[in-house]
């Protein structure tokens, strides 16, 4: 049986993320209800305006084939989402008897449990701490305004029709798009604020990275060049305009184009491409498009991607158990809701990125006179430091800079062809032909398409501390498998162990990007990163918070030893527990090689900072379906 | 031994708890504060065990503990899993399920109505202390949890004898009338007593709380139409139909023959009527003779049967292999081992940058340093935990 979602009672971000660059600033706010009836009636307000799940008009719900009658009738301009806190359902009158059947995780709320996250409540935004009645966050409105529909009208103005969607943008109309759309959002924002203040609602502030009063944490996608994007493997300049001009012959891109040109990249403050892994369940895409998207990205079983039971991430249908994942009636009230985890993660990027390079010429050394598996590529003009930092970035995530699974792209040379190959196929079905085009689709698919256990026993290509083996192990831990499987069983793990521990993720950067093309800037340019906060506003979906992302932050980032990794924590996303954090100097995470003949080579062991991110609050959120925020707001129980 | 499966030794005992209120220790001199003279036994040894347990729980913070002070059952480095339970009552489950239809029938039999017929529940007679202990043992052994005990007791004498004076049957020999123990043999009394009192209320367990199959061999699916026999596994399929297909053989056999066994019987009984002198019919003699090689036949299957039988519960009986490396010893140090091992390979690439001339002595500073042969030490600190005594 296919399951069937009524979009139109989901909300939007659940079952697809916005588009990064379409949507690419949100608003955060977080209110606090006063009065309930007063609160109802800003409910009933703002019910019409919340996004649903219903597709947007665009070329991905073209190559998706979606019926004209599923559309939306146009392209969103202002995307509004809703969601509750535990105590903010109180606050609005939900009966005892519906809210008591709650789960307790979302019940006792991420500050109770921030113990158990190994977050230090001392470093927590006052906003998020739930400790007085006065202003306790009971409600999260995100806000988003559409960057394409600005940038139309831009391009109208001036009688100039370059408009083209998600592409590089010359650095005069960019700006003038996105003030356009900064300007369009803070009219937005006054009409929020104006309604919320009339209507008895609190707007906190505190949880902003810019200063104590601003009522609102403001989420923006970083910006690239084209020049950075071309420059992500650490190529030289010169190799870069090669590259570009061999694009310009080709046709690849306009004529027009510079390498100054920018556009919203889906990168994260780290500097690595972010957004790729993301479950695929039963009912997310039409029925001809599932099993395609499936692929990777879902739940492995004899060899076959399918996708994953709905249940895992919405409530009121069936879970990978087979069972409802815990849905308090009445069913209309849980039905097509689901919980989300909200932390607002600040990364250390200097930091991070100064430990890192000072690894690097000991990196250099072992790559020279160890690292025997890079394969026939010839010899780049690449200088070795560069290569010496991107390999020993990627090891610790999983991916290079720009994603490319270490899986399929074990070295620095590899990494380079697989690139290369992605530009020209990219290129080529941009001139539209169909074969080109299926060609470039089949590619992509390695970015998602890949397992552990039987592509990387070893962890050779892909080590096991890394951030994307911990936090999606795939196949691995399949518990079939033992110690002296032979391959043909080690080529059937199913994803067994993880199937019921995945979780949507929808966050976005915060803050202002630090470049981080040189690897000396950071060192030399101390002043310019300041004091400004930056990092991530993560947020997870799943339908049960302790199971799924819980689980995940406290076994799998926090602890390591389901990888045989003792008491190490992920180096990326992990936090040791307060009480330890001064007793642990670095994250060691050790990267195997093998020479040609299989046989192990010397390995390097490199370390990632104590602590690459704090937690600087969160919360955890019902979001509840269109048809319960009608009940809310007429409280109708 | 169910109870003793794969190196583990999973002790359970239910200890029936003594019921009136709480006596202290015949000759323990200062009663501890915590004593309520009208407080039951079973109440008593809660706010005893609750102690323990909460001493643990603050105790866990490595460093606001002090050190020297160890869990009660760190000292012995071969404790998995510990619990102190008192079970006050069992818990009613509800009605049990009956068919309907029969139920019926029966009180109609028995001319009462159907709602009459009540359940019979289960009651305890007086609360029980479970005791739940998992630790390692060789397969081998045939005193696990008399080496454990005597392990154990040096540190926790104390402890044990005081939770175990709470139990029905728990008695320390008194002095000769104006004499007094040594302190030695009041020691070895109390010990005697504990063992004793384990001992008899010990259940046999099949299942531990504390796995780590890690290593666990793997299961054999086996494939008949495609996987070809191995020597070793043939001789396994033999010793399968010999203690698994034989006797069922054997029963249908024997219940194919008992019913000539029942003719010939018949027919013995028939013929006793039958005039001395009178011609027995051929047929009945080789009906006779049959009976007599059927009922030959059904008492040997029966002898096989038995012992097939018992073939069969002994080799259940006996352990699983012990699994090597899953003691709590070699785990502390295997984990131990890892973290320093790789700390010492860091410290050969940062400082020496991979010379191949240094490795040599860094790694022999490290085998001295940490001793990989020697499970006992270095090895990871065992938790300071608690101990209700000061250690000394
Ligand atoms: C600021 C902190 C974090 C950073 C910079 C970060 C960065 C990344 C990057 C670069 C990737 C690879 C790109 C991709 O597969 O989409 C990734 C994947 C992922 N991360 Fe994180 N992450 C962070 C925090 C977390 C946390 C806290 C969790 C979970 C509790 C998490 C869970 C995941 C998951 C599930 C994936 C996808 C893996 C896959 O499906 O293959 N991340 N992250």
């Amino acid at each position: 049986m296919t399951t069937i979602f009524d979009r139109l009672d989901i909300q939007g971000n659940i079952l697809l993320p916005y588009g990064r660059s379409s949507y690419p600033i949100a608003r955060h706010f977080l209110f606090h209800v006063r009065d309930k009836e007063q609160a109802r009636a800003f409910l009933d307000w703002i019910l019409p305006q919340i996004t649903t799940a219903q597709y947007f008009p665009s070329k991905r719900s073209k190559q998706m084939q979606i019926p004209e009658d599923q559309l939306r009738q146009d392209y969103p301009e202002v995307l509004l989402n809703i969601a509750f806190t535990a105590s903010g359902l109180e606050a609005l009158g939900v009966p005892a008897s519906v809210l008591r059947q709650f789960p307790n995780a979302f019940l006792d709320g991420m500050w109770k449990r921030a113990e158990m996250l190994n977050d230090d409540r001392a470093d927590w935004n006052n906003a998020w701490k739930d400790q007085s009645h006065e202003n306790t966050t009971h409600i999260l409105i995100t806000q988003r305004v559409s960057f394409n529909s600005c940038l139309e009208k831009v391009c109208e103005s001036r009688k100039d029709d370059s408009f083209k969607k998600s592409d590089y943008l010359c650095q005069k109309t960019f700006d003038e798009a996105r003030s356009s759309m900064i300007q369009h959002l803070d009219q937005e924002t006054k009409r929020l604020l104006d309604q919320a203040e009339n209507l008895g609602l609190v707007a906190l502030s505190g949880h902003s990275n810019v200063d104590d009063d601003t009522k609102w944490l403001e989420c923006e996608s970083l910006v690239h060049t084209r020049l950075q994007d071309l420059a992500i493997a650490g190529i030289s300049e010169d190799e870069c305009l090669e590259m570009f001009k061999f694009q310009k012959d080709r046709g690849y891109v306009s004529s027009d184009a510079t390498l100054t040109d920018l556009r919203y990249s889906e990168y994260e403050h780290f500097g690595f491409f972010d957004g790729i892994g993301d479950p695929v369940f039963e009912g997310q895409y039409p029925t001809a498009f599932q099993a395609e998207m499936a692929q990777g990205q879902g739940h492995l079983s004899s060899g076959q991607w399918r996708p994953i039971a709905p249940g895992e991430f919405l409530l009121g249908y069936p879970n990978e158990a087979q069972e409802t994942t815990c849905h308090p009636m009445p069913y209309t009230f849980s039905r097509n809701g689901t919980f989300m985890a909200v932390r607002k993660l600040e990364q250390n990027v200097s930091e991070f990125h100064r430990t890192l390079v000072g690894q690097v010429p000991l990196m250099e050394q072992w790559l020279d006179n160890f690292e025997c598996s890079s394969s026939s590529g010839q010899p780049s003009a690449v200088g070795n430091i560069n290569k010496a930092l991107k390999v020993l970035r990627a090891k610790l995530v999983g991916r290079w800079d720009d994603g490319t699974p270490l899986v399929h792209a074990p070295t620095y040379e590899s990494w380079l062809n697989f690139r290369k190959r992605l530009l020209t196929l990219a290129g080529e079905s941009r001139k539209g032909e169909q074969s080109a085009k299926d060609a470039w689709k089949k590619f992509k698919t390695k970015f998602t398409l890949f397992t552990f256990e039987s592509d990387d026993t070893k962890g050779i290509r892909c080590p096991f501390a890394s951030h994307i083996r911990r936090s999606n192990p795939r196949d691995s831990g399949d518990p079939s498998l033992r110690k002296d499987s032979d391959s043909s069983e080690i080529s059937q793990a199913s994803s067994l162990l993880v199937n019921r521990r995945r979780i949507l993720r929808r966050g976005m950067t915060y803050g202002p990007a630090v470049d981080l093309t040189s690897e000396n800037s950071v060192l030399n340019d101390q002043n310019s990163l300041g004091d400004a906060e930056r990092g991530t506003f993560f947020v997870a979906i799943c339908s049960d918070l302790e199971r799924q992302f819980e689980f995940m932050q406290q076994q799998w980032l926090n602890y390591g030893s389901d990888f045989n990794l003792g008491n190490d924590i992920c180096p990326v996303a992990g936090a040791l527990h307060p009480s330890a954090a001064s007793d642990v100097k670095d994250i060691k995470v050790m990267m195997s090689s093998e020479r040609p003949d299989g046989s192990c080579s010397l390995p390097f062991v490199a370390k990632s900072t104590p602590r690459p991110v704090v937690c600087r609050g969160g919360a955890y959120f019902f979001v509840p379906s269109l048809s319960a925020l009608r009940l809310l707001a007429q409280n109708r129980f | 031994m169910p109870s003793n499966e794969a190196g583990f030794y999973q002790l359970t005992a239910l200890l029936p708890v003594k019921t009136g209120p709480y006596k202290a220790l015949s000759g323990e001199k200062n009663v501890p504060q915590y004593c309520n003279s009208s407080q039951s036994y079973s109440h008593h040894l809660k706010d005893y065990l609750n102690q323990l347990s909460d001493s643990f729980l603050s105790n866990i913070d490595s460093k606001s503990s002090k050190s020297g002070d160890l869990h009660l059952f760190d000292h012995t480095r071969c404790t998995h899993f510990a619990r102190f339970v008192v079970i006050d009552q069992l818990f009613y489950n509800g009605r049990r399920r009956h068919d309907s239809l029969i139920d019926f029938f029966r009180t109609l039999a028995a001319g009462k109505d159907l709602l009459s017929k009540k359940d019979k529940i289960d009651q305890l007679e007086s609360p029980y202390l479970l005791i739940a202990i998992d630790f390692d043992c060789h397969p081998s052994s045939t005193s696990c949890v008399q080496d454990y005990l005597s392990d154990l007791w040096p540190y926790a004498s104390q402890e044990l004898t005081e939770i175990l004076h709470h139990c029905e049957g728990f008695y320390l020999p008194v002095p000769p009338r104006g004499k007094r123990f040594t302190s030695r043999t009041a020691d070895w009394n109390a010990y005697r007593t504990v063992e004793r009192m384990i001992l008899s209320h010990e259940v046999e367990t099949t299942y531990p709380f504390s796995a780590y199959f890690w290593v666990a061999d793997k299961v054999k699916r086996w494939n008949p139409s495609t996987d070809r026999v191995s020597p070793s596994e043939f001789k396994n399929r033999w010793g399968l139909f010999g203690i698994g297909i034989l006797p069922f053989l054997l029963v249908i056999v024997s219940l194919l023959i008992l019913p000539f066994y029942l003719g010939s019987f018949f027919f013995n009984w028939l013929y006793e009527y039958v005039p001395p002198g009178a011609e027995l019919s051929e047929f009945y003699q080789a009906w006779n003779r049959w009976g007599i090689i059927g009922f030959a036949l059904s008492v040997i299957s029966v002898i096989l049967f038995m012992f097939a039988w018992r073939y069969f519960i002994n080799r259940a009986n006996q352990p699983m292999p012990q699994i090597k490396g899953v003691d709590l010893k070699s785990i502390s140090k295997s984990l131990y081992l890892q973290g320093e091992f790789l700390e010492m390979y860091k410290r050969w690439q940062d400082h020496d940058g991979f010379s191949k001339s240094s490795i040599r002595q860094h790694f022999s500073c490290f085998l001295d340093k940490h001793q990989p042969s020697d499970i006992e030490s270095p090895s990871l600190q065992p938790g300071k935990y608690f101990s209700i005594r000061k250690m000394s």
